[in-house]
């Protein structure tokens, strides 16, 4: 249990960052989305914003972080490699979210589409990215010893 | 002249799990956009789990339409309030791990009992929180839902892969940690 005990330290610190940091974060991950999504010649004008973003990163670097088993600098290395990813996934997200939204017939059925991939496709990234980058060599024992 | 075997990627059986749970996340995602009834049962079990609970607790509640009011505080359950979005992540998660069906089986079903248990206990705290220190409500919302929903998400799948124990590994060459 020491990783989860390890990583649910380091995402409530990272959660108090990323708290901290998320109206900025989100207008700056709005102004290149919306600029991305708009139709030619036109401009898209969000009058309200919750993405959940950057607590996704916060996620990452928390994994990062409490992945105990990797030299720190590998850790540190891996965070700042994901970091600029998970912003481009959040960007990507909102583009293809604006866009279903703003060319779907069924506005329900699209509207739930969208909320879906907001809620959780930073999330998802953020798990992923880890995976990919540090947790591999865990998910290879899959075994009592992945909990520590 | 003989060609030497090319060793096999370390990461290719990971890379083969990744790819699977993005699939199967994408048809949960469009299976989740066609079939409303989908998401309207995650919030009907969801009020209902709640209500049931506070009355388990002792404490008076009253629901109006998807809405629960509890200590002179309502809180209005929508899509965002039910654990049905997480889950299907997790059941993609289940479903791409190399193991077999019955193993399957048996982890989203202990998936869907922990993480309803998890999102039952974050609507009662929140709360909770609603009533007693409403300034919180916001910050709690945000990191029981983002951060608390992950870490439960975390600890399941971890649980049922030391239940598979060591005979479900991914098939690849051990590394050292």
């Amino acid at each position: 249990m020491k990783f989860l005990l390890r990583f649910t330290v380091w995402a409530t610190v990272a959660f108090v960052v990323a708290w901290q940091l998320h109206p900025v974060w989100e207008r700056a991950v709005a102004a290149i989305g919306t600029r991305l999504a708009a139709p030619a010649h036109s401009e898209i004008e969000i009058l309200d914003l919750e993405l959940f973003y950057p607590f996704d990163v916060g996620v990452f670097v928390a994994l990062c972080l409490a992945s105990a088993w990797a030299p720190r600098a590998r850790r540190l290395r891996a965070a700042l490699i994901g970091i600029p990813i998970l912003f481009a996934v959040e960007v990507v997200s909102l583009v293809a979210g604006l866009r279903i939204l703003m060319s779907s017939a069924d506005a329900d059925q699209a509207a739930r589409f969208a909320n879906a991939v907001f809620r959780v496709s930073g999330l998802v990234a953020a798990s992923m990215a880890w995976l990919y980058l540090l947790g591999s060599e865990r998910l290879s024992l899959a075994t009592s010893k992945w909990l520590g | 002249m003989s060609r030497k075997p090319r060793p096999t990627s370390l990461r290719s059986p990971v890379l083969r799990f990744l790819a699977l749970c993005v699939a199967y996340w994408a048809v949960t995602l469009l299976v989740l956009s066609r079939v409303p009834a989908i998401e309207r049962f995650g919030i009907s079990i969801t009020i209902a789990t709640v209500e049931r609970a506070f009355r388990v607790l002792g404490q008076d509640v009253r629901r109006v339409g998807d809405s629960i009011y509890a200590g002179g505080r309502g809180v209005s359950i929508v899509s965002d309030c039910s654990p049905h979005v997480p889950y299907l992540v997790f059941a993609a998660v289940v479903l791409a791990f190399p193991s077999a069906w019955r193993q399957r089986l048996a982890g989203l079903l202990f998936g869907a009992i922990l993480i309803h248990g998890f999102n039952t206990l974050r609507i009662l705290a929140l709360i909770q929180i609603l009533i007693w220190r409403p300034a919180w409500f916001d910050f709690a919302h945000v990191y029981l839902w983002q951060t608390g929903t992950v870490i439960v998400l975390f600890v399941t799948f971890a649980l049922w892969l030391r239940w598979l124990g060591p005979s479900a590994r991914v098939r690849r060459p051990a590394v050292a940690a």
